[in-house]
């Protein structure tokens, strides 16, 4: 088994509970997760840059979300 | 806004055009018990350039980012383009459907799935798996096969798996040390 850093008996337990969810709510789960972790990368921005702007941050962020070197023009 | 917008917005685009299309990768990874972050949303559609030209005109009219040399460009390599809304920060990829049996048999078993009342196409568990494993085996990532291993225990918990078409196509793809690796993570192997 590979390396977890989850007790076992915690692991059974959110499985048990994400397993009786419908798909629907692991979608929506899923797509709040998305919108935690944009909210994360758009702090470590700011926190880098604390003098830009939010228009300059959310720049930043829509430009990392592409692979470096892929953005394209305009972002 | 938030990304249950973004899914919902596009998908409406994708029936406003009637564009076939199937959700995939980490968000059908989730559907399916896996729930696994990621920064963007993938979708396979099949579609042909007259609706990728009202798709991209769609998207336009509700602030997208989206071109309509990429899509044209894409469908004529059967690659992928990206979309991007600048408010939430979502990024989508639409990747073409590979004129190829796999591909073909992969978009024939999409399920119907409901999301905020609006119907969407997922990939099936197995294709799900099956299509992390090649993507792996294309160097894109070792984490597709940890989620593969991951999707596989969640299975072995509560659902069922078509194990032989699994291995038909693991064996018609030449996946077999990708999914061996997957089996090892679950702790099957």
């Amino acid at each position: 088994m590979p390396i977890s850093d989850t007790k076992p008996e915690i692991q059974a337990m959110q499985d048990r509970i994400i397993m009786a969810m419908t798909e629907e709510q692991r979608l929506r789960l899923a797509l709040e997760m998305c919108d935690l972790s944009y909210a994360f990368a758009k702090a470590g921005i700011r926190r880098h840059h604390p003098d830009w702007s939010e228009e300059q941050v959310h720049r930043e962020f829509l430009r990392s979300l592409f692979p470096p070197g892929t953005a394209p023009s305009g972002f | 806004m938030s990304m249950s917008e973004v899914l919902r917005r596009v998908t409406d685009a994708l029936h406003t055009t009637e564009i076939q299309h199937m959700l995939v990768g980490s968000f059908a990874c989730s559907i399916h018990g896996y729930l696994r972050s990621t920064a963007g949303i993938d979708f396979v559609i099949d579609a042909n350039p007259e609706q990728l030209q009202k798709l991209i005109q769609e998207l336009k009219n509700k602030d997208y980012y989206a071109q309509t040399g990429d899509a044209l460009e894409a469908w004529r390599n059967r690659s992928m383009f990206n979309v991007m809304d600048t408010l939430a920060g979502g990024k989508i990829d639409f990747i073409f459907v590979k004129p190829r049996p796999y591909s073909r048999e992969e978009f024939r078993r999409r399920r119907r799935s409901v999301f905020e009342e609006i119907s969407l196409f997922v990939a099936s568990i197995e294709d799900t798996m099956v299509s992390k494993l090649e993507w792996a085996k294309l160097g894109e990532s070792a984490r597709q096969v940890e989620d593969v291993g991951r999707l596989l225990q969640k299975i072995s918990i509560s659902g069922s798996l078509d194990q032989a078409y699994i291995d038909k196509w693991v064996n018609e793809l030449g996946l077999i040390s990708q999914w061996s690796e997957a089996k090892r993570i679950a702790g099957f192997e």
